[in-house]
């Protein structure tokens, strides 16, 4: 009731609550005289101490109210300027008494749980509020932290009347007693639900992306198995061919002719078949960190893709001369080397470049393990080099989708735990994959040495 | 015009075939030899120009994509000396593409199946009727 009283008058301004309040210090003073004079005459009014009474201590009253009058302001305007600030910042505080149990709200922590303000907050009613999924978690969490003497810090959701979910990070902090019992907590409620909400769209758009480019890789893979058929395919038909001309023209195939040609078909099919294997193992993600070398994911890489190469007259050079393991999901790896040289090839292609080649160099330190591939196709356009990573960004003008290097990154980065770089050099690009190196090798190789 | 018939008058042309893939080659090479008695082969663009430049071809079949020397270069460089030799452009890219732009008189699509050869040989040889 007289926080009420307090704030409408602090609503009105500086003076008029100032004037009304020093009304009311000095009414209530004289009051206080007059009980008094009543009380020292033994129930009757000495007119003299009354006229005293009502000039001296009623002067030190209005100064006394003045000045506390002055201080009850400032502490409603310090309250109100942490309630603004607690509404811009959406982030609310609250109070829990250790030894009642009471708890106390912030205005800004009713609006957030759309309580009514002033309603009688208990822990029921806060419990009640939060998402029935979370409920355990949470006072879990609380419990914990008492027991622990750790701060409370948990994200959670609250479910509104009417069904809505609000995302909230709180954190806590308690005062323990010398016997270790909680005195008081001090906590604050943070309004996320936007920033969650923009969370999940960025989620949602970079999954987008993602399908795009998985396509687009599915795409790639679909000209390089063309590529890997287009020869055994052409062996195999003019194999048939050379069958039908002879009878066309009548003339006689001997039985040694006919085995070298059934040969030639059967070496064929196998060739044909395992490629469908390198590429069925590629598609076919493996969800466990494997143990493996660098070399063995850039041969199978190499498979998939060598013949691609060739057919546009592209010269490969590896330079590898480590072997040690390394812990990592090789075919996310294969994936990116995959897409890596595929992209230089066909920068390769559309720069004409004469000489084309694609350098692989592998290197290893104590720590990590580094894979290079580099092309002399020109380079990184200026314009596009600090942008490329990004979604849609592209080096090529004509057929790149801008999905490659922002997809690799990704895998490397997020999957592999490693980094993904790039940078002009020697007339070309350089994309150099860094992967950490685990130490049981490093072990292995101490105790070879020894 | 039956096979034997079109094989008398194929028999006789100077035929020069370019391809550099062993394993086409050798197959594509029985094939070819049962409609020409003079062919000479070669293993990449560049040999190919070389034997271009010592003899005289009435018929040239190449690869379009090879290493050194593209089919494509092989074919603008022998109608810059000879235009009047027939040439037979082969590759694995289909559609008009590889048609229009290998600048051959002829185009075979990889892979190549007998009525296609067939085919392009009928025509070449009831185009030239001196042959």
């Amino acid at each position: 009731m007289i926080r009420k009283i307090i704030e409408v008058l602090a609503r009105l301004g500086f003076w008029p609550y100032i004037f009304t309040f020093t009304v009311l210090a000095i009414v209530l003073s004289e009051l206080l005289i007059i009980v008094q004079s009543y009380w020292l005459t033994g129930g009757f009014f000495d007119k003299n101490l009354l006229i005293v009474g009502f000039i001296t201590p009623g002067i030190d009253g209005f100064i006394v109210f003045f000045i506390s009058a002055f201080i009850i302001r400032y502490f409603v305007k310090l309250q109100n300027d942490l309630n603004e600030a607690q509404a811009l910042a959406h982030i609310g505080s609250w109070r829990l008494n250790g030894v009642s149990n009471a708890l106390v709200w912030s205005d800004e922590v009713y609006r957030i749980f759309e309580v009514e303000t002033r309603t009688k907050i208990t822990l029921d009613l806060f419990t009640a509020c939060i998402h029935p999924d979370d409920r355990q978690n949470v006072l879990d969490a609380f419990y914990s932290s008492l027991k622990n003497r750790m701060p409370y810090n948990i994200s959670h959701r609250i479910l509104m009347k009417d069904g809505r979910i609000k995302h909230i990070e709180e954190q806590c902090s308690t005062e323990f007693d010398a016997d270790g019992k909680a005195i008081v907590s001090i906590g604050t409620v943070h309004d996320i639900t936007e920033k969650v909400k923009i969370q999940e769209e960025l989620h949602q758009k970079e999954e987008l992306i993602i399908a795009q480019s998985r396509q687009a890789a599915m795409g790639e893979m679909i000209a390089m198995i063309a590529h890997q058929w287009r020869q055994p395919l052409a062996v195999m038909t003019m194999t048939v061919n050379n069958i039908k001309i002879n009878i066309a023209l009548g003339e006689t195939i001997t039985n040694e002719e006919l085995e070298k040609m059934s040969d030639d078909i059967s070496y064929q099919t196998q060739y044909l078949s395992k490629t469908i294997d390198d590429f069925s193992n590629f598609f076919h993600p493996n969800q466990e960190r494997t143990n493996t070398t660098l070399s063995k994911v850039l041969d199978d890489t190499m498979n998939i893709i060598t013949k691609s190469l060739q057919n546009n007259n592209i010269k490969v050079n590896i330079d590898n001369k480590f072997n040690k393991e390394i812990e990592t999901y090789p075919n996310e790896l294969l994936q990116v080397l995959l897409n890596l040289i595929n992209n230089a090839k066909n920068v390769l292609q559309e720069s004409e470049q004469k000489d084309a080649k694609i350098d692989i160099t592998i290197k290893e330190s104590d720590t990590e393990v580094t894979i290079c591939v580099c092309d002399n196709g020109g380079g990184i356009p200026q314009e596009i080099l600090s942008r490329l990573g990004e979604p849609y960004v592209s080096s090529r003008v004509q057929s790149g989708t801008g999905l490659g290097i922002y997809m690799s990154k990704i895998i490397v980065e997020k999957h592999l735990g490693g980094t993904l770089t790039w940078e002009n050099r020697d007339g070309g690009a350089c994309f150099v994959i860094t992967l950490i190196q685990i130490d049981s090798s490093k072990e292995d190789s101490k105790l070879l040495e020894q | 015009m039956d096979m034997k018939e079109l094989k008398k008058l194929t028999q006789k042309l100077r035929v020069l075939y370019v391809e550099d893939e062993d394993k086409i080659r050798e197959t594509t090479v029985t094939f070819l030899n049962h409609f020409f008695d003079d062919m000479v082969v070669a293993a990449d663009g560049q040999e190919g120009l070389e034997s271009f430049e010592k003899e005289v071809f009435d018929l040239v079949i190449t690869d379009l994509k090879m290493p050194k020397l593209s089919g494509k270069e092989l074919i603008t460089k022998i109608k810059a000396h000879r235009p009047e030799t027939i040439i037979i452009a082969m590759s694995g890219v289909s559609g008009n593409e590889g048609r229009e732009n290998s600048g051959g008189d002829f185009f075979i699509v990889k892979p190549a199946h007998m009525e296609d050869f067939i085919g392009v040989l009928k025509q070449i040889v009831e185009q030239s009727g001196e042959f």
